[in-house]
């Protein structure tokens, strides 16, 4: 009896050891193949068959192992009569077995691999996992052999380690789907960017094009109205010599202020495209440009009582086209006259904060009102029915903050005051 | 001691000869040089080719290295040759306990037992018959071992067990070499 034990300990432990075998050879496997190959270098040291077969269901889909005489396959099973048996073995979730001539009379059985002359009996054992995940194995063997329990541990140990790593591959395989669909799709958009900053730079090089030719249009248009203009001007004047009716006269002074109206607009457009054709980088004396600003509009400021006081601290060199500058004093000095209350006082600052050059245009004019202030820069936008301006001052000026790589900000109380605040790199980009 | 053949311990080997018994200790992992190695010593042609023989038979392969001794202990049990029998009989007794237990019911004790895997007690039949009576191999012994689920590969790296034990079990008889020492008592 003793010695019975021993001979079966013996037996377990070598069971085992083959067991570990195959476990180690299964962890490497990364193929299918290779399953094959662990199966049958190490399945018949651990139980005793003939045939082996090991149906793998995980979610509808299907595999098999098929084993016998030291070969191996892997396929996917068709749906035939031994596909109808393990169904049916799966509904019971019992073992079942069949001995001798029970295997021929089976409907199923008797048309499978497992009627074979050599085969005495067919053993099968249902193994659940998840819902979705189940393993039959079904052995076939030459003698009757009366299976105990230690056969069916190591028959569902089996079961278990090809289950966990047929899990395992069916999830590389689908993390090598995904990776290779995104790469795919990385491929795909790679492609779509690139034709679009192709399409983007074709569209761009078109309408620089077309943005070039409408500067030189508008270039050349502002500056062929300006000659017949100082024509039409010079006639109005020959015109008042001419004649002293009174109404004649009227008339032709009329025609002459039209006339100037217009030459101011054109002047203002003329900015505009003038600045980027003729503009020098020079260092901005801005103490000048305030006097002879001062002196330009000394007439009309003394007119209504008006003064222009400034103060520049800054001490840095800042190197710009100095016309820009001009362009945008005279366009807010120009608003400020225009707009005034009694006792206009222009105010103008000017300084470095931080990297900035920070001009502060004040006055105490009428103001803008609030609901209008945010349209204030639109093109050809006039602030009320009774302006006589052109509506292109102020887009004239942002256009040129802008130019100077700088922000312009109002902030007005009407009939008190109104501030610009202009802030610009005092490096100007190159 | 037998003086048929030059006993060559390792201390007075050639270089050459001490090249091929570390071979043998590392690769069989065993701390001493078997008498079986020794006895050939005194010629490294002979030597290296029946080093290389055993290596190749008995440490490589697909077969576990358990089943293997187990096949040598037998035939070389039934040959009658002691030095073999004594000597693998103990390597696979050692290796059945190294598995898990402890007591003293030997591996070698009862090679037909139903409860050896069938695969195990079909190996060690037919490739003892064969090595015994190689004449008498017959095309049945080969099937039964492939329907035991041994592959072609497989059932040639049996058979060749049954030469080697030939071969092995001749040397020692022939040369007379005794059990070693340290295998019988280890350390």
């Amino acid at each position: 009896m003793e010695a019975l034990q021993g001979i079966m300990q013996n037996a377990k432990r070598l069971r085992y050891e083959a067991l570990s075998a195959f476990a180690a050879d299964l962890n490497k496997a990364a193929k299918y193949t290779e399953i094959c190959d662990a199966l049958s270098a190490h399945i018949k040291y651990i139980i005793d068959f003939f045939q082996l077969r090991l149906h793998h269901f995980n979610k509808g889909e299907s595999g098999c192992f098929e084993m016998s005489r030291g070969e191996c396959v892997f396929f996917k099973p068709r749906q035939d009569g031994l596909w109808k048996y393990e169904m049916e073995v799966f509904e019971t979730g019992l073992p079942v077995n069949y001995f001798g001539d029970a295997i021929q009379e089976h409907k199923l059985l008797a048309r499978s691999v497992f009627n074979n002359p050599k085969v005495a009996a067919v053993y099968s054992l249902p193994v659940s996992y998840f819902k979705d995940q189940k393993i039959l194995i079904t052995i076939a063997v030459k003698s009757q052999i009366h299976y105990i329990d230690i056969d069916f541990k190591f028959l569902k140990s089996i079961a278990d380690l090809v289950a966990n790593k047929l899990m395992q591959l069916d999830l590389l395989k689908k993390i090598e789907n995904t990776n290779k669909e995104l790469k795919a799709k990385n491929a795909q958009i790679t492609k779509l960017n690139y034709d679009l900053e192709q399409t983007v730079n074709l569209r761009t090089a078109e309408l620089t094009n077309a943005n070039e030719e409408l500067k030189t249009l508008f270039y050349r248009t502002s500056h062929d109205f300006r000659a017949p203009l100082a024509n039409i001007m010079g006639l109005a004047n020959i015109a008042k010599l001419v004649t002293k009716d009174k109404d004649a006269l009227n008339l032709f002074e009329k025609c002459e202020e039209v006339a100037h109206k217009m030459d101011a607009m054109l002047s203002k457009l003329n900015v505009l495209s003038t600045y980027s054709y003729e503009h020098q980088i020079k260092p901005v004396d801005f103490r000048q440009i305030l006097r002879e600003l001062r002196a330009k509009f000394q007439d009309k400021l003394q007119e209504i009582g008006g003064r222009l006081i400034f103060d520049i601290v800054l001490d840095d060199e800042h190197l710009a086209n100095p016309d820009t500058y001009v362009t945008i004093l005279e366009n807010l000095l120009e608003n400020s006259i225009n707009y005034h209350n009694t006792n206009l006082i222009v105010q103008v600052y000017i300084l470095r904060y931080k990297n900035d050059l920070v001009i502060k245009f004040s006055d105490n004019g009428q103001g803008i009102p609030l609901k209008i202030i945010g349209k204030i820069y639109d093109m050809y936008y006039r602030g009320n029915s009774e302006s006589t301006g052109s509506g292109l001052g102020l887009y004239v000026v942002r256009k040129l903050v802008r130019s100077l790589h700088g922000n312009i900000f109002a902030q007005s109380k009407p009939k008190k005051h109104t501030h610009f605040i202009i802030k610009v790199p005092l490096v100007q980009p190159s | 001691m037998s003086e048929r053949f030059k006993i060559v311990d390792y201390q007075s080997a050639s270089p050459e000869v001490k090249a091929i018994y570390e071979e043998t200790m590392k690769e069989m992992g065993i701390p001493f040089v078997l008498n079986w190695f020794k006895c050939q010593g005194n010629n490294a042609t002979v030597l290296r080719g029946n080093w290389e023989k055993l290596r190749n038979t008995m440490l490589r392969g697909k077969v576990p290295f358990v089943l293997k001794q187990l096949i040598i202990y037998n035939i070389s049990n039934l040959k009658g040759c002691d030095y073999c029998s004594q000597a693998h009989g103990i390597i696979a007794d050692s290796l059945g306990k190294s598995l898990t237990g402890t007591d003293d019911i030997k591996l070698t004790a009862d090679l037909n037992s139903t409860y050896i895997p069938s695969s195990y007690r079909k190996a060690i039949e037919v490739v003892t018959k064969c090595a015994l009576a190689p004449r008498n191999t017959t095309d049945a012994d080969f099937e039964s071992l492939r329907d035991e689920g041994y592959s072609l590969e497989e059932v040639q790296e049996l058979m060749a067990l049954a030469d080697l034990t030939n071969m092995i079990n001749t040397i020692a008889d022939i040369s007379g070499i005794q059990i070693d020492n340290e295998l019988v008592e280890p350390r």
